[in-house]
């Protein structure tokens, strides 16, 4: 219960600074269109060839502008160094970790929101195989990538390492995600025979629980002195 | 609340040595010594924001917890957030601790003259008044122990004499702290204890009253002239 | 002098490894039969398939190690965490160099995506150079010291999932690599086993090089301190 209050305030207080200073959603919204669009210029290709690229130029714009979150969501706990309150606080981290986790998805699916419609507007193929499929893939893909990236940016603050090596630690350990994800949005997207859909949710599944359940257990032990 | 044996290193350099230190519920000590004796870097041990490299701290309760639910301090940094304004901040720093209890807020704020600018925000604060706030953020949820580091700084006459006396009624309530400061006046003042730490070392304790506190003084001075001396 | 830098096992191994390298560089080079189809290229794989299986050996010690670490907090740990990721940076370096100089005659491009072994140990190589980065800002502080063994760990878990992921992701598309190496004659094979043995032995050796000059490290930065102090 008491796990449940501190998630609550770390997400509303970080909620409450974001959308006082606005400039970070709106840029990681600004950022993915803008992306979409050079993409589709750049590969500005036919129906065929598309469909090879479609679920790469689906993907990319959103998992970059997620990048961008994770360094700049916690960073109004850098000045004044607010974050060694937290630090020295008796909360349970994990409270910190999945406050955050909620906070930087919301702010990732906002991206989706805009970014995913944008994409089939300049698709030549307007309509997905499977609506369905495409929904649960964005939600499980982008909260997988939220997760880890959520973790290893909020431990890489409290230990000093520098915010350049987060994208460098997090995007192999995200190799299998960013797999699954691409072939899923595939099969969503067009006629498929759907071979291997299970397997791939199965291990979007099994990504998401391992990378929510262990930093959520770990949290405290790892950022205590 | 004891020290034993504490030593710390940062980057490769020993910033405290064997610190043995016993801190009392409800004691005030005064922690004096040269720029970059040590001070902020024993505090930082003390909030369990460091990690002693060697050595244990005992915890009067046993658990890191409940000593972290008992401390409030006060550090050079305010850790306040400058997009949210003052009543904010001191709302979520007591929900932090497990509280909530507005007339308390409004009270703090009202101690440290900030009442009238508790609705704004905390980045158009002046140094003197954020220094203000951070000390009512440290109290919000009743600490029975305080670290104070340097708490009188960027503080004009009128603003030092009212944490003067939130200082002394705090004591007089029996809640305990150890105040870093310079001026040695405060110290005596203030605290009942004073350690004089040197290098990283503690190398003398006196208490504060009127006979014993002119040779700590004089051993401070020395000190001081000493570290001239290294650094010409 | 000698004998206070090094145990005489260490000694000892050192020899044996000598000897056993020098062996697998014959058997590798003179007693293998040359391949039919391939011709000289395929020797690589006495050099290549051996380094692999260091390089995984190596990250599994780092693993191990890591979680050892976090639940002893006895720094040897970390020390031995650390040897064992450069020298398995070191191993994947090569089996990454000579994957593609062995693919580049025998599948006629320096890079195929089709192998999951060959992919997976590329995706090692980065979450270990992440790992070996992390570490280079560790400077005596333990929670630097916790966050690299947690990397450590969790990156060894990733790689199941990594490997079987471009696994499927490439079985889908209808192209089969067809597996070499099962019907070897036995000069070959006994090669291939002995080699991976000698690597084995090296990596060893090199392990407790790399450990001891950790904790030589650490011995000289403790004499340092008190030394200061006094
Ligand atoms: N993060 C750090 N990394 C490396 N060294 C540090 C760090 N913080 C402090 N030190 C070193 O520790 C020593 C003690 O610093 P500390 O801040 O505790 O001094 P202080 O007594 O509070 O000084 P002042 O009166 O100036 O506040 C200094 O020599 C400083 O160089
Ligand atoms: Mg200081």
């Amino acid at each position: 219960m008491q796990f449940i209050r501190h998630t609550l305030l770390i997400l509303t207080r970080d909620l409450r600074v974001e959308f006082r200073n606005k400039s970070l959603l709106l840029s990681m919204v600004i950022f993915a269109l803008l992306f979409q669009v050079l993409l589709q210029i750049s590969f500005d290709a036919k129906t065929e060839a598309m469909q090879e690229l479609a679920p790469g130029v689906l993907w990319l714009p959103i998992i970059l502008a997620a990048m961008l979150g994770f360094s700049k969501y916690g960073s109004v706990e850098k000045e004044n160094d607010a974050f060694a309150g937290i630090l020295i606080s008796p909360i349970d981290k994990g409270s910190l970790y999945l406050g955050k986790l909620i906070g930087n998805n919301l702010f990732v699916l906002i991206v989706i929101a805009t970014s995913a419609p944008t994409f089939f507007l300049f698709l030549k193929q307007p309509f997905p195989n499977s609506i369905g499929l495409l929904i649960v893939t964005l939600l499980l893909g982008s909260w997988g990538f939220v997760a880890i990236g959520v973790f290893f940016s909020t431990l890489a603050q409290s230990s000093s390492i520098t915010e350049l090596l987060v994208p460098i630690m997090i995007f192999p350990l995200a190799v299998p995600l960013f797999l699954a994800c691409i072939q899923l949005t595939e099969m969503a997207l067009f006629p498929s025979i759907g071979l291997g859909q299970s397997i791939w949710l199965l291990l979007l599944i099994a990504y998401n629980i391992l990378f929510t359940i262990i930093p959520l257990f770990l949290f405290d032990l790892l950022l205590e002195v | 609340m004891r020290l034993d044996q504490i030593s710390l290193s940062r980057d490769d350099k020993q910033v405290l040595h064997d610190i043995n230190m016993e801190w009392k519920r409800g004691e005030t000590i005064a922690l004096i010594g040269a720029n970059g004796a040590g001070k902020s870097s024993l505090l930082k041990v003390l909030a369990t924001l460091w990690k002693p490299s060697s050595g244990k701290l005992i915890y009067p309760d046993n658990t890191i917890k409940q000593w972290q639910k008992n401390l409030g301090v006060v550090f050079p940094d305010s850790f306040l957030y400058d997009a949210l304004t003052a009543i904010e901040n001191l709302e979520f720093y007591q929900k932090l601790y497990g509280g909530s209890d507005r007339k308390r807020l409004d009270s703090l704020l009202q101690a440290v003259r900030l009442a009238d600018v508790a609705t704004e925000k905390v980045g158009t604060f002046s140094k003197g008044m954020r220094q203000r706030l951070s000390i009512a953020r440290a109290l919000t949820h009743y600490p029975s122990y305080l670290l104070l580091d340097e708490p009188f700084d960027g503080l004009d006459v009128s603003s030092r004499d009212i944490v003067q006396n939130l200082l002394l009624q705090l004591k007089e309530q029996k809640t305990g702290y150890i105040l870093v400061s310079h001026n040695l006046d405060d110290a005596m003042h203030l605290c009942e204890r004073a350690l004089l730490i040197d290098n990283g070392e503690i190398t003398a304790e006196s208490r504060c009253t009127q006979e014993a506190f002119p040779s700590f003084v004089e051993q401070y001075h020395s000190v001081l002239k000493e570290n001239n001396h290294a650094v010409y | 002098m000698l004998h206070k830098l090094m145990s005489p096992l260490q000694l000892a191994l050192t020899a044996i490894t000598g000897i056993l390298i020098f062996i697998q560089l014959y058997m590798a080079f003179f007693y293998a039969p040359t391949e039919k189809y391939m011709g000289h290229v395929q020797r690589i794989m006495y050099f290549h398939v051996p380094s692999a299986f260091v390089s995984f050996a190596a990250f599994g010690i780092v693993f191990g190690a890591g979680i050892m670490y976090l639940t002893t907090k006895n720094k040897k740990w970390d020390h031995l965490a650390l040897a064992s990721a450069e020298i398995g940076v070191l191993f994947t370096t090569f089996v990454l160099f000579s994957g593609s100089l062995w693919a580049r005659p025998v599948w006629n491009a320096w890079w195929v995506w089709d192998d999951p072994r060959l992919v997976t140990s590329l995706i090692l190589w980065f979450i270990y150079i992440a790992y070996l980065l992390i570490r280079a800002s560790v400077k005596g502080q333990d929670r630097l010291r916790k966050f690299a063994a947690v990397f450590g760990i969790i990156g060894f878990l990733d790689v199941p999932l990594v490997y079987f992921s471009v696994k499927w992701w490439r079985t889908i598309h209808p192209k089969v690599i067809d597996e070499q190496g099962a019907h070897m004659p036995p000069e070959m094979a006994q090669t291939l086993f002995f080699s991976v043995i000698a690597f084995l032995f090296l990596f060893v050796t090199m392990l407790g090089y790399r450990y001891v000059l950790e904790g030589q490290k650490e011995k000289m930065y403790e004499l340092k301190q008190s030394s200061r102090k006094g």
